[in-house]
């Protein structure tokens, strides 16, 4: 809560102000019954003409001060209303900016989404409405029970009389009514389930002919909603003339006890009229008030959901004295004894991890679904941090190293390909700005993105929100261009290439091999062909390393990796590699024993 | 006045429910109809057929709203009247007041001594006086004479503006009360007529409850029709969801068929209670309330009636101002919603890329231009209560001098002048429902097209 007030403190001398315009608003409106009494008093009963006519002016006067005050509150309002909203915006955004990979889990993409836009709308118009008209409720409550007491000070209790039975009658309905908003909203999902299952089932029911079976319990459903509908509609539909019939009560009821107060001298008629006029302004601003009652939850929930944001502390942080790689850095990566689980996860993802990736290599990782494998990768640039062992680049532990140089090192290709609006240049070139128009077109055909050329504009084709507007592959494609052109020491492809075809998956790994000549090189993969070449492969089950190797020794060796093969290659296939392997182990094994022997001689 | 703050705040709440799509905040509904339906005549016609069957409920809900309404615009002329006797006793208990003021304290007056003839008692003894004191003074010797007669005429002067003031006081008052005056009888002292006024009282308690009698009645049949009306739409959805042919689904997500069921079976039930009873509410008020005025004072009605055309082509001004910024506001939305979405969605690469500057300093470009079209759309929709409320002021000081006027002139009464106020003060509100009640019908068309055009689906053939 406090995180989200905070931002109304630019705008304390606006408050103060608005609270200014307001009162003076009130004040003028409050005057009108008052001048107008003491026109029926002097000017009329005291037949002055020019009395009524001075005093007309001054009321005139008075409403256009009031309508000036009450302009002026508005424009606060808004001011205030979408200024803070801007503000709680732009800390909202920046903050979920700098959330880790953990955070944003925490809450995911899609309720942080919502809480960044629709909460925020929703704050900026309960403000605007608080401020523009339920703030006037108390100060107009206060100044109109001033000055009824100033009338007519032996009536009072009248008004009170007023005010109480508006409350009763709201209090009831609320009580009455609440409870079954909520069972509404129950019915209505029941309604929507029935429906969706009806929908989803369409060809099963049809098939056996269900028909009536699902009419008939959507018709239960459907007859629960309209007699709790007419039921609350009813109660509801009973607010209109309860409450006309109140004012109009308070109404005859001043009139009465006014004649009594008038006979026995103690009130003038003028002044009886503006009670009148005071007690309905009285009665609607307690009415206001309830309003604010409905309108603050909501405004709570909104505010409650954007604070969570705010105050939700991130779990990766900033080193305190970051240490720099070297001038010449080399890119090894190395995982020391690493162990990782989610938070609020009972068993780790990972244990026990050690590898380490040469520069001028590639090291792949090859695991069935939920094995770990992108996670792992993960924790280099720091999505997330190890819960325990290390992640070492080129000796330095990744928390030890600032984000800016970490990712300066990390060219990353995701799972799914990720774009931003703007065109395919903006987008090769997020990761360098600087980058020359030859090294973006090099990077993609690298890339193998010739596709680019054939677009309208070529490389100044709008790319559309998301990058909705090209292809999944092509995606894939350009995000692996963006990753090239950003020259890296350690490229990182999380799964990147199951997007394309054999054919271009060959053909890029073909492409990629002169750039990464002298890099590190992290390949998570779903398919054999892609890692075959690896120089070194590390297969992973549950969270564990299983085997470690190049392909042929993992097929000679490795249970998990041989089974994958097995999935993926047709019998001849993996009849044809098996065969392969063994002539080259049975040709070491020849070349082991003629060393032997010669070691021998 | 207040009325129309509920309506804002009406409309406030209905434009805050959750709509389709992220972005459906906008300006006041009034501005923003939640959708246009593409042949108005057609689906209302349709939404009238399925009415049909229950016309007299309908015929009922309409005698019951014009009875509740005309009740209801009954009560202020008649708690005019009772102000009016209230006035015409105070002044009786003033006079009163006045005349025992100048009698000795504690003197009482014989029976059936009325203004009237107190009055002439008064002059016939003062001729008397006078009659003694010219025989006195020519008693008197010569220079004495003179001082005399001097104080003598003073005297005679200020005995003569006392009874011109009380003889004015009582010449405005007006023909028919002046003559109950003449006649008051000031042997006793006169009380307030509370027969009268407890007569009238019961008459306007009767009406009170009479008016909300029928407008609850009328609310609670105008219910029960129109979510029979919400039932048979979701039963007939559902059923044809049975009949349709398959491939229809193929094309089709299954929330848009989710959706008719929801929200736009609940749109046309919520609209059609509003736009039926409001229509015919409004509209008798309007009438009544021209027809209560105009039998209290032309003039003063005159001055009311054009404060509502100057309201509505103000309210026009701004609309058509603001919705230009409305619609800058929608678009800065739509930017800024996108924008969020992209970077949230790609939260890793903009870490890894270096991006979050670039995002942040693009976000806050957009946050700007958002800023921007939002407080002055913001500003203008809310400049249309304020003005409303200031014209409508305007008309509360025009016919408070004005009939303060014509009240000195004895032309309207004090209780009228009251009665005039409250009419007033509930003129706005039904031409504001008026106004309103266009959106409310598109609205009502567009959620009932959308149904129908399910409805009227092409069915598969047995």
């Amino acid at each position: 809560m406090k995180q989200v007030l905070k931002f109304f403190k630019p705008y304390w001398w606006m408050l103060i102000l608005i609270l200014i315009t307001t009162s003076v608003g009130v004040w003028a409106t409050l005057q009108l019954p008052m001048m107008m009494a003491s026109i029926v008093d002097n000017g009329i009963i005291g037949q002055d003409e020019s009395y009524i006519i001075s005093e007309g002016l001054k009321m005139l006067g008075i409403t256009a001060i009031g309508g000036v005050a009450v302009v002026g509150s508005g424009f606060l309002a808004a001011r205030i209303g979408s200024g803070f909203a801007k503000e709680v915006r732009a800390a909202t955004f920046a903050k979920v900016n700098s959330f880790s990979q953990a955070e944003i889990n925490k809450f995911s993409t899609a309720s942080l989404i919502t809480r960044s836009s629709n909460d925020v709308q929703q704050l900026q118009q309960v403000t605007i409405l608080i401020l523009r008209m339920v703030l006037q409720a108390p100060i107009m409550a206060v100044g109109a029970v001033i000055n009824a007491l100033a009338t007519a000070p032996n009536m009072t209790w009248v008004m009170a009389l007023g005010v109480s039975a508006f409350f009763v009658l709201i209090i009831a309905l609320f009580i009455a009514v609440m409870p079954k908003f909520k069972i509404v909203q129950k019915l209505v999902d029941k309604l929507n389930l029935v429906a969706r299952e009806n929908l989803t089932g369409l060809r099963i029911i049809r098939a056996f002919r269900n028909e009536k079976y699902e009419e008939k319990k959507f018709a239960a459903a459907n007859e629960d909603m309209r007699r709790i509908n007419v039921w609350i509609n009813r109660a509801i539909s009973l607010m209109q003339p309860m409450m006309t019939l109140i004012v109009n009560g308070v109404l005859l009821a001043i009139v009465w006890v006014g004649a009594h107060e008038i006979a026995s001298g103690n009130l003038e008629i003028g002044n009886m009229m503006a009670f009148m006029q005071y007690a309905l302004q009285v009665i609607m601003s307690f009415l206001f008030l309830a309003v604010l009652m409905i309108f603050l939850p909501r405004a709570q929930v909104s505010m409650a959901r954007i604070g969570e944001i705010l105050s939700t502390k991130n779990s990766i942080k900033e080193p305190e004295n970051p240490e720099p790689f070297d001038q010449n850095m080399k890119g090894i990566v190395e995982f020391r004894d690493v162990t990782f689980s989610y938070p609020d996860a009972d068993a780790p993802i990972l244990s026990g991890i050690n590898f380490t990736a040469q520069p001028g290599q590639t090291t792949a990782f090859i695991g069935s679904t939920g094995s770990g494998k992108s996670t792992l990768i993960n924790l280099i640039p720091r999505f997330y941090d190890v819960s325990a062992g290390q992640v070492l680049i080129d000796g330095r532990d990744v928390r030890d190293v600032s984000h800016e140089d970490l990712v300066r090192a990390i060219g990353y290709v995701p799972q799914k390909g990720v774009l931003f609006s703007g065109t395919v240049e903006s987008n090769i070139k997020y990761g360098a700005p600087k980058i020359s128009d030859k090294e973006v077109l090099k990077a993609a055909e690298i890339a193998q993105a010739e596709f680019v050329l054939d677009l309208d504009g070529a490389f100044k084709h709008h790319i559309a929100q998301g990058g909705s507007n090209v292809s999944g592959g092509q995606k894939q494609r350009l995000s692996i261009a963006r990753a090239i052109a950003k020259n890296p020491e350690i490229f990182i492809f999380d799964d990147s290439f199951s997007a394309v075809d054999y054919k271009t998956d060959a053909a890029l790994r073909h492409a990629l091999k002169p750039i990464t000549r002298d890099k590190t090189v992290l390949i998570v993969a779903q398919r054999i062909s892609t890692i075959k070449a690896a120089e070194q492969i590390v297969v992973l089950d549950e969270g564990h390393i299983v085997g470690r190797g190049t392909h042929q020794e993992l097929l000679l060796n490795c249970k998990v990796y041989r089974e994958i093969a097995q999935s993926q290659f047709s019998d001849i296939e993996m009849e044809r590699e098996m065969a392969a392997i063994r002539v080259a182990d049975r040709k070491a094994a020849i070349a082991k024993d003629r060393a032997g022997v010669n070691y021998g001689q | 006045m207040a009325s129309d703050q509920t309506e804002e705040l009406k409309k406030i709440q209905a434009n805050n429910k959750p709509q389709r799509g992220p972005m459906g905040h906008g300006g006041p509904a009034a501005m923003m109809p939640g959708g246009k339906a593409k042949n108005l005549g057609k689906s209302m016609k349709q939404l009238a057929g399925y009415l049909k069957e229950y016309k007299w409920r309908l015929l009922t809900v309409l005698i019951f709203a014009v009875a509740s309404t005309v009740f209801a615009i009954m009560s202020p002329k008649i708690l005019g009247n009772m102000t009016n006797q209230i006035v015409n006793d105070y002044i009786k208990i003033k006079t009163y007041d006045t005349v025992m003021e100048k009698l000795p304290q504690g003197a009482t007056l014989p029976k059936g001594t009325t203004v009237a003839k107190l009055s002439d008692l008064m002059k016939q003894q003062a001729e008397v006086e006078l009659q003694m004191q010219k025989d006195a003074i020519v008693s008197l010797p010569a220079e004495q004479q003179k001082i005399a007669i001097e104080k003598l005429n003073n005297e005679m002067a200020a005995q003569q503006k006392q009874s011109q003031e009380f003889a004015n006081q009582l010449k405005n008052v007006p023909q028919d009360q002046r003559s109950e005056i003449e006649n008051l009888d000031l042997s006793q002292k006169p009380t307030m007529n509370y027969g009268y006024l407890g007569q009238t009282a019961l008459l306007l308690i009767g009406l009170f409850v009479l008016s909300a009698a029928f407008g609850y009645a009328q609310g609670w049949i105008l219910t029960g029709v129109t979510q029979q009306v919400a039932f048979r739409f979701r039963r007939d959805i559902s059923e044809k969801i049975n009949r349709l042919p398959l491939k229809y689904f193929d094309t089709r997500p299954f929330g848009d068929v989710l959706s008719r069921i929801t929200n736009d079976v609940d749109t046309i039930a919520q609209s059609l209670s509003q736009s039926l009873s409001q229509m015919i509410t409004s509209v008798t008020m309007i009438i009544g309330i021209l027809v209560m005025m105009l039998s209290i004072s032309w003039q003063m009605t005159g001055i009311a009636v054009i404060t509502v055309p100057l309201s509505l082509i103000f309210i026009v001004v701004i609309v058509k101002r603001s919705q230009k910024y409305f619609k800058q506001q929608q678009d800065s939305l739509g930017d800024i919603n996108g924008h969020i979405e992209e970077i949230y969605a790609g939260h890793n690469v903009v870490k890894v890329f270096g991006g979050e500057k670039r995002a942040i300093q693009k976000f806050n470009r957009y946050n700007r231009s958002l800023h921007e079209s939002a407080w002055k759309s913001q500003f203008l929709s809310g400049l249309m209560f304020p003005i409303m409320n200031f014209i409508s002021n305007l008309g509360y000081v025009a016919v408070a001098m004005m009939g303060g006027w014509l009240a000195i002139n004895g032309r309207v009464s004090i209780g009228d002048i009251q009665a005039f106020i409250q009419y007033v003060q509930q003129f706005n509100q039904p031409i504001m429902q008026v106004a309103n009640i266009t959106n409310v019908i598109q609205s009502t068309a567009a959620a009932s097209e959308r149904v129908f055009e399910f409805l009227g689906e092409e069915e598969e053939k047995v």
